[in-house]
């Protein structure tokens, strides 16, 4: 026998010994499952999670584009009319952060 | 170096269809493979713990896949496993590790005071040859095999190969555990 082979029967041995506590088959399959179905519900999800971005950036603009092209009469109503800044501005804020918790909870996958 | 019966494929191809390996299939190839690529890992990272979580995270990926002959399953669990062990490395800031497997240069001392059983004189080895003595001995896989599971030529796998023969020869002889001279 040459030191090649001795070598290589070493090795063998070596691997043969080598006996680990490993997880069973079923647990890995299993494992493999969730991870397979939270990949495909995020990949169903990434078009609707787009879209809503797309509507939130989309009512931003028009809501700019609103204020800027009524600038004036706004002015105008809000001199005449001081009181209704308080109550438009609470209604703007909750609806911006109850459309901002839904986007964030669709984010995180609900 | 002996040669495998068969060959592993070169590129690993997937099936047509959209299948996924079977459950009982799964588990009957698992049976079959886990230990060897458990003391493949286990040799290349000197940590049993971490072996096993890049074996799961190797089968699972593998799971998710279209399903495929033995021999590619085979080779593409073995090229994902040492991927993801490279991947790990980088992660972890020990890109001098994985220069040692990728350059093959290892600057490790042997202590032979100290008694030596295989695995020791393995362990005295750089990554790269630690895989490639596993690849070459244990699966029996030809240079061009082990060049296309660890992303090197297969010139260098010759080179490596044969310096990681004999380092590990030269470590057995002083350590008396019966390579002949």
């Amino acid at each position: 026998m040459n030191n090649e082979s001795q070598l290589d029967s070493l090795l063998k041995q070596m691997a043969d010994d080598h006996q680990p506590q490993l997880p069973s088959p079923g647990l890995i399959w299993w494992r493999a499952q969730i991870l397979r179905k939270q990949q495909e519900q995020a990949r169903v999800e990434r078009p609707v999670k787009i879209m809503r971005m797309v509507a939130a950036v989309a009512c931003l603009a028009v809501l700019a584009f609103l204020v800027s092209a009524s600038r004036e009469q706004l002015q105008n109503l809000f001199a005449s009319q001081g009181w209704l800044i308080v109550p438009l501005g609470i209604a703007l804020l909750t609806a911006s952060l109850i459309s901002l918790s839904r986007l964030r909870s669709s984010a995180k996958g609900r | 170096m002996s040669l495998a019966m068969e060959t592993w494929p070169m590129t690993i191809t997937t099936s047509r269809t959209d299948e996924r390996i079977t459950q009982p299939d799964f588990e009957a190839f698992y049976l079959r493979t886990s230990r060897t690529l458990h003391g493949y890992l286990s040799r290349l990272t000197r940590d049993p713990a971490t072996a096993e979580e890049l074996l799961q995270e190797a089968y699972i990926r593998m799971i998710n896949l279209p399903a495929m002959d033995e021999l590619p399953r085979k080779a593409y669990l073995y090229k994902t496993a040492t991927n993801i062990l490279r991947d790990r490395w980088r992660k972890q800031k020990r890109e001098q590790k994985w220069s040692e497997l990728t350059q093959g240069s290892e600057a490790i001392h042997p202590n032979l005071s100290l008694p030596l059983d295989m695995a020791s004189v393995l362990d005295q080895l750089s990554p790269q040859e630690r895989a490639v003595l596993w690849l070459a001995h244990v699966e029996e896989l030809s240079h061009r095999e082990i060049a296309a599971v660890l992303d090197v030529k297969e010139n260098s796998v010759k080179v490596i190969v044969f310096r990681a023969r004999g380092k590990a020869k030269e470590l057995l002889e002083k350590a008396g555990l019966g390579v002949c001279p």
